[in-house]
């Protein structure tokens, strides 16, 4: 047999033998070369008196409404100007209220312990949402606000790996979205839920992929005049100090978001394995590009929209707020504050500071991750590292 | 912003630049394999510190050297919690239950068992052994204890809800509970008495502090404070108008509280810091003037990759005063 016949033999030999799944791609052949810096702001014990640090833009104040809460992360509207808090290393679920309207809560009680890594929550018709990395519950809210008997609706969602903070909310659709991360930071995920949004029809509680490549979306919120589903994406980690951007993303049925292959606007990551039978670029150009790309590393967490609340300037209206946890791999510390994103006609535009000045050179005194707007327009924006949940509303 | 903000601020941002580095205050190392102790007391008379096991149910004596060895074991405690040692100077008292991380934990007894138990200081051996899990329907957790100026012990219950009273000849009985000491997971925690008649207890899963009139256990009232300590674990009372709280669940810092009210309202005084690197600090102690404190490194039980700790530390509270705000 000459060597061409005995090539081809042994190709046709060894692609019978190739298993049907868990096809691995073929190499790149671009080298790729990259710093990966590692610099952690420094944690500073927190005082009071460091609300005077804090800047917010003209015509806006900020004040701390509750402090010595150990690591508050996400929030959400309780009855009567209160807010839930969940705290994932705590496994807990908070409940703050505010009796004599001062501005400062008061009142706090615990109404939900052992629900471990308890992250994402919202509310609807009376039940309180929760979700884990592996399950999401509800709870029927009583008039005190606290809780009665759990149901449980998901018990399966994927491991959590690197990323386990689910998040969920309901759409103008009624559907109940769950924002899914991946499991590592750049591989091909073998669980086809995971890196992806999906979409939960609360009649059955079954679930389908909405859109995937999307590493770790943990806020998303819906637009309060087009109703389009919009998310902040976190972008991969150790491929150099300034890449890949931070995504703004509009998220649409069936979207593909990039991920591992691509990040910002189909920016390809020379880094990884082609896909099986496929090469990167080619895969790339069918992926959704994102709207706005943003300083790489700033860590977004929670993203809302300033919705209906009262109090709010027409400016502002259709405009999000998006908490940059802030950075531990980027040259020099970046992110540790909030932004505002502009909208225009339903389209994300561009952002402006909203709440700076947790970061004091290479040290901060808070990393804010949850954000939510009250009906009276008054912004809570909690700090996961000091325990602080600061309020930001307009000067009288 | 004034001047002489301005300048306190700057020392607080360059003090906390400064110590940024892990800088813990001094340690007292001693080996207990998996004990993960969560009271302690220390006894003046025969220098050392009693200290217990959440995991394993026995009471510790350690040396001001670290020398650790075993005063009573019985596995059928399950845990051991909070400790005094009674105003006798005789004999330790020592919460028993089941609430959480003993390695012996069964239902029968799991969030059920709720005991008092005093052990004689020279012998090691067990006194008494007061049952409190009858007093008050559902699920039990004997946190900590105080004695009052006759000798009687105050013992809260973290899941009841209440506060227990065990009379220097052994009767047991509710002696305070209200609708503000509600909440899920754990409630009330630390205690401690004011020889002025009253109860001082704090609440880690309120984050807050509640005085309760000895004459008078139906008159609970919220200490005012500007800021929630969720996590509050051991207290002790420095003097008539400072107390030492012990913070985990997040915090781990140490704090010392401030009246001028008694006991009305209080204010934060003075904190230890980040850098000090308290591991899931659980209750505090007086020895001489210092304040000393149980490092229960609670925080690795939940993590299942962590294999039991062998070491644990009493490490010493320096704190750092806050200046009082402006008006």
């Amino acid at each position: 047999m000459n060597n061409k016949c005995l090539s081809f033999t042994l190709a046709l030999y060894l692609g019978s033998i190739t298993s049907v799944y868990a096809q691995r791609g073929l190499p790149p052949r671009e080298k790729t070369k990259s710093v990966s810096i590692t610099n952690y702001a420094q944690a500073l014990d927190f005082l009071p008196e460091m609300v005077n640090l804090l800047k917010v833009p003209e015509g806006w104040e900020v004040k701390i409404a509750a402090s010595g809460l150990g690591k508050p992360r996400m929030l959400y509207n309780g009855p009567n100007g209160s807010i839930y808090i969940t705290r994932r290393d705590a496994g807990d679920v908070l409940m703050l209220k505010d009796p004599d309207m001062d501005g400062k809560f008061a009142d706090l009680v615990t109404v939900l312990s052992d629900f471990k890594g308890v992250h994402g929550i919202t509310m609807k018709d009376n039940w309180l949402y929760l979700a884990n990395n592996h399950e999401v519950r509800r709870y029927p809210v009583n008039t005190d606000g606290r809780l009665g008997a759990m149901q449980l609706l998901i018990n399966d969602l994927p491991d959590g790996g690197q990323h386990p903070n689910r998040t969920i909310g309901f759409g103008p659709d009624g559907m109940l979205y769950i924002s899914v991360g991946s499991e590592c930071n750049d591989c091909k995920e073998s669980d086809k839920e995971l890196a992806t949004m999906l979409q939960v029809d609360p009649k059955t509680w079954k679930r389908t992929i909405f859109a995937s490549g999307l590493r770790n979306t943990i806020g998303f919120d819906f637009h309060p005049q087009t109703g389009e589903l919009w998310g902040i994406d976190n972008g991969g980690d150790a491929k150099g100090s300034n890449w890949p951007p931070e995504e703004v993303n509009h998220i649409t049925k069936g979207g593909h978001y990039g991920w591992p292959y691509a990040y910002g606007k189909r920016e390809v990551d020379q880094s990884r394995e082609d896909p099986a039978g496929e090469i990167k670029e080619e895969v790339v150009k069918n992926t959704m590009p994102s709207v706005l790309e943003l300083t790489a590393h700033m860590a977004p967490i929670a993203f809302t929209f300033f919705g209906n609340a009262g109090n709010i300037p027409s400016a502002y209206a259709g405009d999000g707020l998006v908490a940059w946890h802030g950075s531990w791999n980027a040259k020099k510390p970046v992110g540790f504050k909030v932004q505002r994103i502009k909208f225009e006609n339903g389209q994300a535009v561009g952002t402006e500071d909203f709440l700076t000045g947790f970061l004091k050179g290479n040290a901060r005194f808070g990393r804010p991750a949850g954000i939510v707007v009250n009906p009276k327009g008054i912004v809570y924006v909690s700090d996961d590292a000091n325990g602080v949940i600061y309020a930001i509303k307009r000067k009288n | 912003m004034k001047p002489t903000r301005y300048l306190f601020l700057t020392f607080a941002i360059l003090s906390g630049c400064a110590v940024i580095k892990p800088n813990p205050t001094q340690r007292i190392g001693f080996e207990a394999p998996e004990a993960y102790p969560e009271g302690i007391a220390y006894d003046s008379v025969n220098s050392a510190y009693y200290v217990s096991s959440a995991r394993l149910g026995n009471i510790g004596k350690v040396s001001v050297n670290g020398v650790y060895s075993t005063l009573h074991m019985d596995t059928t405690l399950k845990s051991s919690y909070g400790m005094k040692i009674h105003p006798d100077g005789k004999r330790l008292f020592v919460c028993i239950s089941d609430a959480n991380y003993s390695k012996y934990t069964s239902p029968a007894t799991r969030k059920k068992m709720a005991r008092l138990i005093s052990i004689d200081l020279a012998t090691g051996r067990r006194l008494s052994d007061t049952d409190l899990s009858g007093l008050l329907p559902g699920k039990h957790f004997a946190n900590d204890l105080t004695f009052d100026a006759q000798g009687n012990a105050y013992i809260t219950d973290s899941f009841a809800h209440a506060i227990y009273k065990v009379t220097a000849d052994g009767k047991a009985s509710v002696f305070a509970k209200d609708k503000s000491f509600e909440t899920e997971g754990v409630g009330l925690n630390g205690i401690v008495y004011h020889p002025a008649g009253f109860l001082v207890v704090d609440n880690s899963n309120t984050g807050q502090l509640y005085k309760i009139d000895i004459a008078n256990p139906l008159s609970v009232r919220k200490i005012k404070t500007d800021q929630f300590f969720l996590g509050a674990d051991g207290l002790l009372l420095q003097d008539a108008n400072t107390l030492v709280m012990v913070v985990n669940g997040g915090t781990d810092k140490i704090y010392k509280l401030e009246t001028e009210d008694n006991w009305t309202s209080a204010r934060l005084a003075a904190t230890t810091l980040i850098a000090d690197r308290f591991t899931y600090p659980a209750t505090a102690t007086r020895k001489m003037n210092e304040i000393w404190v149980m490092n229960a490194r609670f925080s690795e039980l939940p993590d299942s990759n962590s294999v039991p700790s062998k070491n644990f530390d009493i490490q010493k509270a320096v704190f750092k005063p806050i200046p009082k705000p402006k008006k």
